[in-house]
């Protein structure tokens, strides 16, 4: 492929997209060239002298080439390097704003979000501004899959964001395993580009929404490469022992418990159940004590001061459940309602209430911790 | 403003040896020469000044900045090296 050097003027040559390289050689100098043209470079002290340099001499060997009739190969930006994959739009505020709720909602960035509903609308019959039909397009060689996965097979920064793209599609096709697992393979690539600590929060994110859709293999086994990645990931850590708690691998579970508790209060109420029903089970005192004194800190902490009434009955299961594990505990209990009714914004809880309701945590939990 | 020349070869390889050898010391002359034993005609009538062309017909032309720049950087005497060391193989080692 070349261009037609006669039906072309050297002004119309040169204004072709050549692509511009410039590399400083072992002494300072800049050396900027054409990489499409051999022979075709100039120097400079500085970067911006080299190319202002290399255009005369860019227009001189189109020149040369011309007087010689020799075949000008193609500038290599033509065909794939004017696409960048980055451009901006003006679009009305209120669809912006309608644009990162809806982002938000789902859990996925704006741009992850805008990439789909793009990919999703070209695909579609609906009338664009153009009014170009669907049969021209296809004429035209629109295939909107090829060209993200052929984006996301690159191995490129560009392709974390084709990854995370079909991840999305993925998912709102209600693909869940495989959404997550492109989460991941997005991770990899993240964690060439951007660091060990950005590609673990991606698998933390991707494996919370494995969990919320119940795939808990899944989310046990992103949460792991994302610890593996990062094991300083307090977020991660905390995620995964909740998992492992409600699976009733209590022991593992204190494991990864143990680090967030510090500073995520549900980590340390975690930590308190996986304590005391481990300690429960080996009949171990002091993980029991230890256990308690969790819980307690952790449901205190809880109620103080909230005001959010839709957490008084997840709050009120916990307490239910500590009641019903024997007089001792209803004891316990009966404190942290006289707490929560001193120091809570919640409407005040009656001992009675909170002992004909429900229990606390997912069934399953609730079965496993009966057994242990 | 030009002249084309018949290829030497061993003065070519002389003059490549050279150039490698001391690469930061090469004058637009020294390169011109070296250009020359291989074939290429020399256009002084270009560039304003700045540059000379380099050039043949079916082998790779190039621009030597060096008559504003003594010596000529050791990027782009690196760059034209390259390029005379292929035609150097093509014309001298078949």
């Amino acid at each position: 492929m070349s261009v037609s050097a006669e039906a072309k003027s050297i002004d119309e040559l040169a204004a072709q997209p050549w692509s511009r390289e410039v590399v400083a050689d072992e002494d300072g100098v800049f050396v900027a060239s054409v990489p499409e043209l051999e022979g075709c470079f100039a120097d400079g002290d500085s970067a911006e002298e080299a190319l202002a340099n290399l255009e005369q001499v860019l227009r001189e060997w189109l020149e040369l080439a011309v007087e010689e009739r020799e075949a000008i190969p193609e500038p290599r930006r033509q065909s794939s390097e004017l696409y960048s994959g980055r451009f901006s739009v003006r679009v009305p505020r209120s669809l912006h704003r309608a644009l990162s709720e809806r982002a938000a909602a789902e859990g996925s960035s704006l741009n992850q979000l805008i990439t789909v509903l793009l990919a999703a609308g070209l695909r579609s019959d609906a009338p664009t501004a153009g009014d170009v039909s669907r049969p021209e397009r296809e004429r035209a060689g629109t295939d909107l899959h090829e060209d993200i996965a052929a984006d996301a097979a690159a191995g490129t920064r560009s392709s974390i964001g084709a990854l995370k793209g079909i991840a999305t599609f993925l998912r709102n096709r209600g693909d869940l395993n495989f959404a997550c697992l492109m989460y991941g393979v997005a991770a990899e690539r993240i964690a060439a580009t951007e660091g060990a600590e950005v590609a673990s929060n991606e698998l933390g994110t991707a494996a919370a929404l494995a969990r919320r859709h119940s795939r808990m293999r899944l989310a046990e086994a992103l949460w792991r490469e994302s610890l593996r990645r990062d094991p300083t990931n307090l977020r991660s850590s905390s995620g995964l022992g909740q998992l492992l708690h409600h699976q009733g691998r209590y022991r593992e579970a204190v494991t990864y418990l143990e680090a967030p508790s510090a500073i995520d209060n549900y980590a340390l109420l975690f930590l308190g159940w996986s304590l005391l029903l481990e300690g429960g089970a080996s009949d171990d005192q002091y993980l029991t004590q230890r256990g308690r004194l969790s819980i307690v800190k952790a449901l205190q902490d809880w109620s103080y001061q909230s005001r959010d009434v839709s957490q008084r009955e997840a709050w009120l299961r916990h307490v239910r459940r500590l009641m019903r594990l024997g007089p001792a505990w209803r004891d316990e209990a009966e404190g942290l309602i006289t707490f929560a009714n001193a120091n809570s914004g919640w409407p005040k809880i009656d001992v009675g209430e909170v002992a004909a309701g429900p229990d606390a945590l997912t069934p399953e939990a609730h079965g496993q911790a009966a057994t242990g | 403003m030009s002249s084309r020349q018949d290829v030497d070869c061993e003065r070519a390889r002389r003059a490549l040896e050279e150039i490698r050898q001391n690469r930061r010391s090469q004058t637009a002359t020294s390169l011109a020469e070296a250009a020359e034993a291989l074939g290429y005609e020399i256009d002084r009538g270009r560039g304003k000044g700045s540059h000379w062309w380099a050039k043949q017909p079916n082998r790779p032309r190039f621009p030597i900045p060096g008559t504003t720049r003594r010596p000529v950087s050791v990027g782009v005497t690196t760059r034209i090296l390259g390029i005379l060391e292929k035609v150097f193989d093509d014309v001298c080692k078949r």
